[in-house]
């Protein structure tokens, strides 16, 4: 490697999977000007971190060399009376808000957390809670710019291999360094949440499409450790703008910020098979006693997690599964009642159940689709090993996939029975990049 | 009324390029790669709504980068500050590092400072105002057997600092230079150090504060002057097996 002036690197550096379950050192860079992305030998086996905040080992592992590149997180270009903007990929979904939320523009989707990073954005193909209307963050990307030392930098848009492997392709293809997007009006930086009862499991998908006519945006919280005919009981929840509102708009609170490193603190596991019944009963309850309808601001709507970051401490340093899976519409109903008779006999601690109505054309390993997208979460350890087993086989005999970014354990051959396009992904990877320079635990664990 | 900043692009630099957008001032960003420069310009253009213009050019030819700084200046524009967050350092100088290297250090850490100063000198003296800002090193307080060019380039900075403070200042300017320790940036990365890193932007919040007023030598943080001062005051027989 020729010697460039600023490189540094951290010869060990420690990396935990968000969801606790994947541990790993590393060596680490952290380049901060953009001769030290050319810096590396062309044969070294690497990859590019964000925030960190896939659930799964997305960001390291495998020997690679890691790349945090969040200096590369300046705003570029802006077009206001179109509503695009260009970024470098490590600006965090905070920053785009700051910066875009006055001047009544918005993300199109996003997820909820402040902290994520735009690449993570693209590399994850994430989603947020307006999924059916307005499709993942990949369907608003207008162009990237790529950078993998056997092509240089390259710009890349919908249609180009280069593009299409990029987008919920983990990083798999080189460094996303910066983006153009497409924004969405913000007709008001406040949203009116209203909250309706979700008697049983089998009221899921008629809630969700009956609210889903006015509302952008959409989402249940359930209670998966409900007995009897209660199972599945909660609200859905649906979010619409605060138009023709003559009050100011209400200003984002602080919260703490939480990482990967730190969700383990203060290390004291909560959630059992004995608690978990009882923090959902009572938070059902809570949501009960607040109003049916309130105001909140723009911030802590989209990122409703900044504040609620407890929630992943109470995992312990172990941690938790988390298993997202999108089925088929026609399909929910029979998992769920199959889910509801294997949780009678094993009785496992559900922390969080969420659903949400998606809509779209699913390519490559991007969760996406048509359907219901439901979301499990329960503590990490060797109780949770039936029901891992249980989803593994469940959720694609029930033409299901699970989403590759949340579980840090999913294998090869379940992703290949849910994904099938699954080795023409695989093939042109590794037609783009014969070498696999770009690689992580998870694409080592997935086959890639 | 411009701010110079003199290596913008990265670490302490952009920390305090940012600083400075964050308070309004109309920045000149001086750094050797312009991709580095006109992403950050883009940046605080549309972020903080000042002007930022870009001049990109090594650091190691210090007359072409004096006079490309003053090719980016208007005739008439003023100079209200200038800042040097500049500075490089390699792994083997000591004592053995090859000519050009060596001579290199001392072009990047020195003469970029004194040349740039030189070339732009007149306009702040015709106003009568301004600032002179640089960094210098904990590493210069006492020579040891690592960063050896390094550390000889930061004390003839500090030399420079002080000539320049005794001409100009009852000429109405302020020269300060402020003695850094560890610094979270590239510079400090990866590396077991025994005291913790300060962070670059409590650094420049630091300094953009004090701009004007500041002025003569300071430990940036102040508890480095401790570590000075101990540094300093070892005897020949214990700083001889001193290791740090």
């Amino acid at each position: 490697m020729t010697p460039v002036r600023g490189w540094a690197l951290a010869p060990e550096a420690a990396f935990v999977s968000f969801d606790g379950g994947v541990a790993d050192k590393a060596r680490l860079t952290r380049p901060d000007r953009y001769r030290l992305l050319e810096a590396l030998g062309d044969d070294e086996p690497r990859i590019v971190r964000g925030g960190g905040y896939s659930y799964a080992a997305a960001g390291f592992g495998a020997g690679a060399l890691v790349q945090d590149a969040r200096a590369f997180d300046r705003i570029l270009a802006f077009d206001r009376a179109a509503g695009t903007i260009e970024c470098e990929a490590g600006a965090t979904l905070e920053k785009l808000h700051t910066f875009l939320t006055p001047l009544g523009w918005a993300l199109a989707a996003q997820p909820g957390y402040p902290k994520i990073t735009l690449g993570g954005c693209v590399a994850a193909d994430v989603h947020g809670k307006n999924q059916a209307k307005d499709g993942n963050f990949g369907r608003h990307v207008l162009g990237l710019r790529l950078y993998h030392p056997r092509h240089g930098f390259q710009d890349v848009g919908p249609g180009d291999e280069a593009f299409e492997l990029t987008l919920g392709g983990f990083g798999l293809t080189g460094h996303i360094v910066s983006l153009r997007l497409r924004l969405a009006r913000l007709p008001s930086a406040t949203l009116n949440l209203k909250r309706q009862r979700i008697a049983d499991v089998s009221e899921t998908l008629s809630c969700l499409e009956a609210a889903h006519e006015g509302a952008p945006f959409l989402y249940t919280w359930q209670d998966f450790t409900a007995r009897g005919a209660s199972f599945g009981r909660g609200f859905v929840y649906t979010g619409a703008f605060a138009t023709g509102d003559s009050r100011p708009p209400l200003a984002a609170g602080r919260y703490s910020p939480i990482d990967a490193a730190s969700r383990g603190w203060p290390g004291i596991a909560f959630f059992n098979r004995f608690t978990t019944p009882v923090f959902n009963r009572a938070y059902g309850a809570a949501q009960s006693w607040t109003a049916g309808e309130r105001r909140l601001p723009l911030f802590d709507f989209l990122f409703p997690v900044a504040r609620k970051v407890a929630y992943f401490r109470l995992f312990g340093r172990r941690g938790f599964h988390e298993s997202q899976f999108l089925l088929p519409r026609s399909a929910f109903l029979p998992f769920a009642q199959d889910l509801r008779r294997f949780l009678d006999k094993h009785r496992a601690p559900i922390t969080l159940a969420s659903a949400k109505l998606f809509a779209g054309a699913p390519r490559f390993l991007r969760f996406d689709g048509a359907g219901l997208c439901l979301a499990l979460d329960f503590p990490r350890g060797p109780e949770a090993a039936p029901l891992l087993r249980f989803l593994d086989d469940a959720v694609p005999a029930h033409g299901g996939r699970p989403n590759v970014m949340k579980d840090s354990r999913l294998s090869a051959a379940t992703v290949r029975a849910s994904y099938p396009e699954y080795d023409a992904f695989k093939e042109a990877l590794h037609r783009f990049d014969p070498a696999r320079i770009y690689r992580s635990e998870l694409s080592l664990r997935l086959g890639l | 009324m411009t701010s110079v900043v003199v290596g913008a692009s990265a670490g302490l630099g952009r920390a305090l390029a940012e600083a400075l957008a964050l308070r309004g001032h109309p920045l000149l960003l001086v750094a050797s790669d312009e991709r580095d420069l006109t992403a950050l310009a883009a940046d605080l253009r549309l972020t903080r709504g000042v002007e930022a213009k870009v001049v990109a050019h090594d650091a190691a030819d210090h007359a072409g980068l004096a006079t490309a700084i003053h090719a980016a200046l208007r005739e008439d524009e003023p100079v209200d500050a200038l800042l040097f967050p500049i500075g490089t350092s390699v792994d083997d100088d000591d004592g053995a590092l090859p000519a050009e290297k060596a001579e290199e250090l001392v072009r990047v850490n020195l003469l970029a400072v004194t040349s740039v100063v030189a070339r732009l000198l007149p306009r702040m003296l015709a106003r009568g105002q301004g600032s002179i800002v640089g960094f210098g090193s904990i590493a210069a307080e006492r020579g040891r057997g690592r960063n050896v060019v390094y550390a000889a380039a930061k004390r003839g900075l500090e030399s420079v600092f002080e000539s320049w403070r005794h001409r100009l200042e009852p000429l109405g300017l302020s020269v300060v230079l402020y003695t850094l320790g560890y610094v979270d940036t590239n510079l400090a990365f990866g590396r077991p150090l025994p005291f913790p890193k300060a962070d670059p932007h409590r650094l420049a919040e630091r300094v953009c504060d004090e701009l004007g007023h500041a002025r003569g030598k300071h430990f940036l943080p102040g508890g480095w002057r401790l570590v000075a001062f101990a540094v300093r005051a070892l005897p020949w027989f214990l700083y001889r097996r001193a290791r740090f």
